[in-house]
């Protein structure tokens, strides 16, 4: 019993990790069209900034600028690169396939590959029926939820969850109400930057990480974003919740060595049956 | 006695695409509080003439000007508004929230609340559907709420882009009666592009023909208007 709460807890922490990667997918898909692959370097980004500010400024300060370098990276790329592919999908894609090899040479250059491990929450936590849960991962537990619910609000609320929306939903519209596609495409890169480095900085706090973590990231974050169909939220969550409790189950109770066989498996199944993916409502056109 | 600007000035409009000449040569001026149709078959350049007033394409030569104010890229925000042809509601936002993105430009100057309860008493319906997703309105529906969304930006000039097109004949009704009773209440100036000139001599106080991109004839007055024909030769 313990154990298997145990199991979906570590089931849930990953599901929130994917949903911050895939929400900034999915939403900078349905605002600019440009399927972004290099999005996981900002796992990276946010993991290593941690890692590399906290031993320099203690953790508490440097999670703020671990955030700021996020953001300050994410308007450079989106400013020097990805505005000007707004409207061409097929330059957006190669514009973001070069910037991912040449970001990871970059960070295997000056961070290596030798896992690194950023700072800690000690202690555990004891579950009903004895088994022990890591306190630093209860801390990731809570953050995504916390984040993913405030991006669910401000989605809904605020006017630029608005902006991110209407563009979503119709660009040309939008235009003409004043909403430049240039402008809202900044406020799409910003928040998928922000959301990305924030999981970064979570994987860092539980597991060792190397500057591969970003792809491995993608990937994921691609899953989840296609099985809930591209540029839909909602759809992340569902998707991500779905592929982090089969994982985690599977690894547990089947073969941990075949984990990636059944998620995938899974993926292929929801898309066979709902090829839109879970929440489109819409056909995505491309461009 | 003073001279004025004419409330909207366009001069020798250009607009090309590559090759391809939309637009060629276009002039116009609009009154405040004025109605002028623009009528045209498809193809005309209507609707690339709308755009360019709206500051939505490129202009290759020629002027824009709202009260002697050149128009670019900045016109939603200066107040001159176009209403997209086929209405693109944003189909998965509520009716509430399509006439939020409205607002959009206006959102530091005031509450857009006070503004959205003026569109509910002129359009009652939408106030009933006011969370219903805007992709499930009927046609005559969505072309109110597309006129609505683009007045939540408190408009001078609104640019109306074939407004009866793919409508039944009771929703053209409804939507003629709505944009009269609009000018009426406001005072918005139209500019109204149609390929339906019964419709849009119902609407405006004169008009213009366009053909291949050209002012074709000028000074039509409504009777006039209703009595052409300008559908696709």
């Amino acid at each position: 019993m313990s154990e298997l709460l145990l199991t979906l807890l570590l089931g849930i922490m990953q599901a929130g990790l994917y949903t911050l990667v895939g929400l900034g997918l999915t939403i900078t898909f349905g605002v600019t069209h440009i399927l972004n692959f290099a999005h996981g370097e900002f796992v990276t980004i946010g993991a290593f900034a941690l890692i590399g500010f906290s031993t320099m400024v203690g953790t508490a300060a440097a999670i703020p600028l671990a955030l700021l370098v996020a953001v300050a990276l994410g308007a450079l790329v989106y400013l020097l690169g990805f505005v000007f592919t707004i409207g061409n999908h097929l330059q957006g894609l190669a514009f973001s396939l070069g910037l991912l090899l040449f970001t990871e040479n970059i960070f295997l250059e000056l961070f290596s590959s030798i896992p690194r491990n950023g700072p800690r929450v000690d202690g555990t936590l004891a579950l009903l029926g004895g088994e022990q849960i890591a306190w630093s991962r209860v801390v990731v537990i809570i953050t995504t939820a916390a984040l993913v619910t405030v991006a669910a609000i401000a989605l809904k609320r605020t006017w630029v969850g608005l902006a991110l929306r209407a563009t979503g939903d119709d660009r040309f519209a939008a235009s003409t109400l004043g909403l430049s596609a240039k402008r809202v495409g900044l406020y799409a890169f910003l928040v998928a930057a922000v959301l990305a480095a924030v999981a970064g900085m979570c994987i860092a706090s539980v597991s060792p990480v190397t500057p591969a973590i970003g792809v491995s990231y993608l990937l994921t974050g691609f899953v989840v974003a296609i099985i809930g169909g591209l540029g839909s939220p909602e759809g992340v969550l569902m998707a991500a919740l779905l592929l982090g409790i089969v994982e985690a189950l599977t690894s547990r109770y089947i073969d941990p060595s075949m984990t990636s066989v059944y998620t995938y498996s899974l993926m292929v199944v929801v898309l066979l049956a709902l090829p839109q993916g879970l929440f489109n409502r819409k056909v995505v056109r491309a461009g | 006695m003073t001279i004025e600007a004419p409330f909207l000035s366009v001069r020798r409009l250009s607009v090309t695409f590559g090759k391809a000449i939309a637009v060629a040569d276009i002039s116009l001026d609009v009154a405040e509080g004025e109605c002028v149709a623009v009528v045209g078959a498809n193809g005309a350049g209507k609707s690339t003439l709308g755009k360019a007033v709206t500051g939505l394409v490129h202009v290759s030569g020629g002027s824009v000007e709202l009260t002697g104010q050149p128009v670019g890229a900045d016109a939603a925000r200066r107040g001159a508004l176009y209403v997209p042809e086929g209405r693109m509601v944003f189909p998965q936002l509520t009716v509430e929230e399509n006439l939020k993105v409205g607002a959009f430009t206006q959102r530091r100057l005031g509450d857009w609340r006070t503004q959205r309860d003026v569109m509910y008493d002129l359009v009652p319906r939408l106030a009933e559907r006011a969370r219903v997703r805007a992709g499930l309105l009927s046609g005559g529906e969505q072309q109110l709420l597309a006129i609505a969304r683009a007045l939540m930006a408190r408009p001078r000039l609104l640019v109306l882009d074939e407004p009866s097109l793919g409508l039944s004949p009771t929703a053209i009704t409804t939507v003629t009666r709505f944009l009269g009773q609009l000018r009426v209440d406001t005072g918005v100036t139209i500019l109204l592009l149609e390929q339906n000139t019964a419709f849009a001599a119902r609407l405006a106080d004169r008009g213009l023909v366009v053909s291949l991109g050209r002012v074709e004839r000028t000074s039509l007055t409504q009777t006039q208007l209703g009595a052409i024909s300008v559908a696709t030769e």
